[in-house]
């Protein structure tokens, strides 16, 4: 069954995979993006990184905010309602949104890095969302920026969370990334 | 997106998903509309009770300032409700004590969104929404329009109740800002039995049954009679 439990269980089992490679595709069920993005971002998958910058696609500022204050930055932490699941770690959690201007949210993470030697992991959620805004040029441009950030070792790690709502954004997202968990089945 | 493409939460109720392309768009914003005694309360607590039984976190608000346990009580009788989803999956949270003290919009939207952001429902009840409008200062409509935004934003579907007033058909200032409005009504029929009826006026993105369907309410909950008028 697609729970909440079930579906972080298996993401949790998947983090070793996760943090082995620097290009990492996520696909969550629809319902649960939310879970799983925020999962990501207060995980340990930037054990040794210091901060996670997460790229809200979908998500405005205000009830992000909330998210990551409520569970990621010294909150309650009562994440996903278990008490037997371990709460991610506090992490120092920086987000950016910005569904309209896909290329401005890359942009924006050169000064969320404080310098070249902050080591940053970054989680990008949900990606099929900037579908419904943007051109499939600007889409790929997006991803090519994001791609550029690694090269230049602005982060060091890119996870992208979708669900399977947009094909043609699964494939670019495919071809983007190195590994692949598939939570949405 | 074709319509096919678009995700949909069932809604619990037997009968009802099919004559809305499989279930309620996600996320989106329901009206249950209806007089006392239609069935709104019932028809919201099975949609919560569908999604614990899929695992899915629910969250009902009352405005009514019921105790939990008077609630459990009444929704015990029903064969579609498991005790044990009451504190987990489905989390009861009495508005009526913080309604009393704050009635400033901003402040009631805060404490909801503060609710959901801990729970992260892909569920939620507002039972009853429209006793929140004879509380607030200040504009009602507004207050609407903001709430059902940022529920859309918490990636839910939300079930908002609203009481109808005799002559009245449906609570107009909710119909404009839901996605969704279901009207629940009853008639006499000729043998002097009250009969009751589901019927869907709006529902965005979807192509939607019409007309009234009669609805049988009893132990087993709320059940449409899908053709049956």
């Amino acid at each position: 069954m697609l729970n909440v439990q079930n579906v972080v269980m298996k993401l949790r089992l998947a983090l070793p995979t996760i943090t082995e490679a620097r290009k990492v595709l996520v696909t969550a069920p629809p319902m649960l993006i939310n879970h799983v993005s925020l999962y990501l971002v207060c995980a340990p998958i930037h054990a040794g990184a210091g901060k996670v910058l997460f790229l809200s696609v979908d998500r405005p500022n205000q009830s992000m905010a909330r998210l990551l204050d409520r569970h990621c930055n010294g909150g309650p932490q009562v994440l996903f309602g278990n008490p037997e699941m371990d709460p991610p770690r506090t992490g120092d959690v920086s987000c950016v949104t910005g569904l309209f201007a896909p290329k401005l949210m890359v942009d924006a993470l050169g000064q969320l890095s404080d310098s070249p030697e902050t080591r940053s992991s970054m989680v990008v959620g949900n990606l099929s969302a900037l579908g419904f805004y943007n051109s499939n040029d600007r889409i790929k441009e997006f991803l090519r920026r994001i791609d550029e950030k690694l090269r230049e070792q602005v982060v060091t790690r890119v996870v992208l969370v979708t669900d399977r709502t947009s094909g043609y954004i699964l494939s670019l997202a495919r071809e983007f990334a190195e590994k692949e968990v598939d939570l949405s089945g | 997106m074709t319509a096919q493409d678009l995700v949909r939460l069932k809604s619990g109720i037997p009968g009802m998903d099919e004559m809305m392309e499989g279930g309620f768009p996600f996320p989106s914003t329901i009206l249950v509309a209806g007089g006392a005694g239609t069935g709104k309360t019932t028809m919201a607590l099975q949609f919560l009770a569908k999604g614990a039984l899929e695992g899915e976190q629910g969250l009902f608000f009352t405005t009514l300032s019921e105790p939990t346990q008077w609630m459990l009580r009444y929704a015990s009788r029903y064969g579609f409700i498991d005790r044990s989803y009451f504190g987990k999956q489905i989390k009861y949270i009495d508005l009526g004590p913080f309604l009393t003290e704050n009635n400033q919009p901003a402040r009631i939207l805060e404490y909801i969104e503060e609710q959901i952001a801990e729970h992260m429902p892909q569920r939620i009840v507002i039972d009853p929404l429209t006793v929140v409008g004879e509380m607030i200062s200040g504009s009602y409509r507004t207050f609407l329009y903001d709430l059902t935004t940022r529920l859309k934003n918490w990636q839910a579907v939300s079930v908002l109740t609203g009481e109808v007033l005799p002559g009245q058909m449906y609570p107009v200032e909710l119909s404009y800002v839901v996605d969704t409005l279901v009207l629940l009504s009853t008639d006499l029929s000729p043998e002097g039995t009250r009969r009751k009826y589901l019927e869907i006026l709006k529902m965005r993105g979807t192509n939607h049954a019409t007309g009234k369907n009669l609805v049988d309410l009893s132990a087993r909950g709320f059940v449409v009679q899908v053709g049956l008028r």
